[in-house]
């Protein structure tokens, strides 16, 4: 199971970092990141996975305070 | 002073180093190759990227080993395989930039991404794409990563070209310097989920770790006091504690030798031969968990 999150995660990515940078840019390394006609192609999956990133972290972090205070009150009931 | 700080300042003369060696206006291995054995390439960070040699390998334009592109890649993958991420952990000066910011940071503000977020598939997906993107006719722009950005910046900032402070510069500037670099636990989240460069060496170092001749981090159970230095100081967060289990991620280590100088008791060390993980835990197919021992 965790063999294929994480199989799942790294497809994920992959087509998160292809998906926004379809773009067919004939010099890449001429890109000087400044002018934005491109529409931001290559920093999508940058921040697509970040801003993924923070959703996961906000919602682990609910998850255990939520898990804890749910102790807590079994606890005081159980008292 | 404390070894690992003295460590740490010595480290950072290896990333002073690297910015003469690979970036513009210095470039100085860029000029050797070019000047002295006159190979073909660019006196600028896409001289030495990685990038150019996949693109061409994958668009059917081959690789030139005899350009300054060639002999920089076949640097890496030598280096990678037999003693680990050399480039990432004594050169890379994008990487330690973020690294060195982070440690201003009070620890309190910092998140821990690694021990939430596992950037083992995060980051060999994006390889993937990165490398299956040219066969597809598309081109991976080079505005997301942060060795041209730091060039750009150089050259920007000398010239009073203010341009390069906007558009996607700017998001990915606050992405890799803040949000994954100032405000992470070890300030290498950049490196840990977006490098593809950082993504290859360490798929070559998990091979190569397999074989007795190759350099790896060795874990001396027995001198371990379990003070978890070393999880503190690693600036990949390979190695996490988690219920009580040293845990180490090769597929994130970049061997920068921190947390053999952060501990106290030498029970990390850096050598050839076996690398006494604990092989009784799992090993995934992304390798997370390459070892684990009790502390």
């Amino acid at each position: 199971m965790k063999k294929l999150k994480s199989l799942l995660i790294g497809l994920s990515a992959a087509s998160i970092n292809i998906v926004p940078t379809a773009t067919q840019i004939i010099k890449p390394e001429r890109c000087t990141g400044s002018c934005g006609t491109c529409g931001f192609s290559c920093v999508g999956s940058v921040v697509s996975i970040t801003l993924l990133g923070f959703i996961i972290l906000g919602f682990k972090k609910l998850r255990t305070k939520f898990n804890l205070s749910i102790s807590v009150i079994r606890r005081k009931n159980q008292t | 002073m404390k070894e690992s700080k003295k460590y740490l300042i010595k480290r950072s003369l290896g990333y002073l180093l690297g910015f003469a060696l690979f970036y513009s206006p210095f470039t100085l291995i860029q000029r050797i190759l070019i000047g002295i054995f006159h190979l073909n390439g660019s006196k600028n960070i896409h001289g030495a990227c990685f990038r150019m040699g996949v693109q061409g390998l994958f668009t059917g334009k081959g690789i030139s080993l005899l350009t300054t592109t060639g002999i920089i890649m076949m640097f890496l993958i030598v280096s990678a395989f037999l003693i680990g991420p050399f480039f990432c952990g004594r050169l890379c000066v994008a990487g330690a930039i973020s690294e060195y910011l982070s440690r201003l940071v009070p620890e309190r503000f910092q998140i821990n991404w690694q021990k939430n977020i596992n950037p083992t598939p995060i980051r060999y997906g994006i390889l993937s794409g990165f490398v299956v993107s040219p066969i597809l006719g598309i081109s991976v722009i080079c505005a997301y990563c942060n060795y041209t950005l730091l060039e750009k910046l150089i050259s920007g900032l000398t010239t009073w070209d203010l341009a390069v402070l906007g558009s996607t510069n700017i998001i990915t500037g606050f992405i890799w310097l803040i949000l994954l670099g100032a405000f992470a636990k070890g300030g290498r989240g950049y490196c840990s989920y977006f490098c593809p460069v950082g993504a290859t060496q360490n798929l070559l170092h998990f091979v190569g770790a397999k074989l007795p001749f190759t350099y790896k981090l060795k874990y001396s159970k027995e001198n371990c006091v379990s003070c978890k230095l070393c999880v503190k100081d690693c600036p990949m967060r390979a190695l996490q504690n988690s219920d009580n289990t040293l845990t180490y991620n090769i597929h994130n280590c970049i061997t920068c030798h921190q947390c053999e100088h952060s501990c106290p008791k030498k029970a990390l060390t850096f050598g050839t031969g076996e690398s006494n993980w604990n092989k009784q835990t799992s090993r995934t197919v992304f390798g997370v968990e390459v070892g684990g021992d009790k502390i």
